[in-house]
């Protein structure tokens, strides 16, 4: 579970560069992933809050950016609806993708506790928080000294990869993986991240296919 | 020009908002618009291809470039170290084993990758 926060951590580090760097002052940097709490949505923003966009334009281009999400919250729905309606807006606030991953990678063990289950889901996305936090204000007051590199973020990606291995346990999650870093890479290029929400989709679509339940002689499928 | 004063301001609050209503989207709807049966399942398989499409296309970078060789992919050091994470990581079944030798193989390639597409260049010859 660690590993998730390592590599979320050496994320804050480059935005927190990438903020500075941007023109934000250290404040309103720190203030922002504070608050916002999303790499995706802040440095999809981040050019366009340097180039004095229009707000609208800025909100929806995060909005977009962030639209794996919304598939996440039928995670989340799902997951907790017997909890009271603050504490689940709370738990589906702090989602990120590594600590959702993992989450539902350790969930078996307290499957039938859901109490238990949103403080495992709470653990492991406050964990990642506070990574974030750290490793933003780090970039924030080091962006000086920090070059402003792809390479810096790089450990981060090394970490989520190693996520991404651990949890290979079959051929549908192989194919998952391989099918939508493939359609993610070619697609790289469209416009306000379509592609990346696109591949997700069809790596889901393509490891559901490949885990359907075969139907029974007799039964209905 | 940067955005200024309130201006940022609003920025800020509005992608707040913006996150917040997207994590929190199915949360709010009805147990009727929930998913369920195969989208149910479906779902559960995001978190992976999520983090795959978040990662490989910066491990593949190198490979889009106009003339990918042995010695930009050795000196760019994203490919093999990705490689090498995924591997161990699989292998292992530890996260943090992959990453430390991803990292391993990130930082020897930063260092020695020219070096080395020589010498596997001299030794084709």
């Amino acid at each position: 579970m660690g590993t998730a926060a390592l590599g979320t951590f050496f994320w804050g580090i480059a935005t927190g560069v990438a903020m500075i760097k941007g023109g934000l002052s250290p404040v309103q940097a720190i203030g922002m992933t504070i608050v916002v709490f999303s790499g995706t949505a802040q440095l999809a923003a981040l050019p366009l809050m340097i180039e004095g966009a229009a707000l609208p334009v800025i909100w929806l281009t995060a909005t977009l950016a962030n639209l794996r999400f919304v598939l996440y919250s039928a995670i989340t729905a799902n997951e907790f609806r017997r909890l009271p309606l603050a504490r689940r807006f709370g738990l589906g606030w702090l989602t990120t993708d590594s600590g959702i991953a993992t989450y539902l990678h350790h969930r078996e063990a307290f499957a039938a506790q859901p109490r238990r289950r949103a403080g495992l889901y709470a653990g492991i996305n406050g964990l990642t928080y506070g990574a974030w936090i750290s490793g933003t204000v780090i970039g924030v007051v080091l962006a000086g000294s920090l070059p402003d590199s792809p390479r810096l973020a790089f450990a981060g990606v090394l970490a989520i990869l190693g996520l991404v291995g651990a949890m290979l346990r079959d051929a549908p999650a192989w194919a998952n993986a391989a099918v939508a870093g493939i359609l993610a890479t070619l697609a790289t290029d469209w416009p306000f991240r379509s592609g990346l929400f696109l591949a997700i989709l069809a790596g889901a679509l393509v490891a559901t296919v490949m885990t359907r339940q075969p139907v029974q002689p007799g039964k209905p499928a | 020009m940067i955005l200024q004063g309130n201006d940022i301001l609003w920025a800020i609050a509005g992608l707040a908002a913006v996150v917040f209503i997207t994590r929190n989207v199915f949360v709010v709807l009805p147990a009727a618009l929930q998913p369920r049966g195969a989208l149910e399942r479906a779902l559960r398989h995001v978190p992976i291809a999520a983090l795959a499409a978040l990662t490989l296309p910066q491990s593949l970078a190198v490979l889009r470039s106009a003339s990918p060789d042995l010695m930009l992919v050795l000196t760019d050091a994203r490919l093999p170290a990705a490689v090498v994470t995924v591997l161990v990581a699989w292998w292992w079944r530890s996260a943090l084993w992959g990453m430390l030798a991803g990292c391993a193989v990130f930082g020897l390639l930063l260092v020695h990758g020219a070096a080395l597409a020589e010498l596997w260049g001299s030794h084709g010859q």
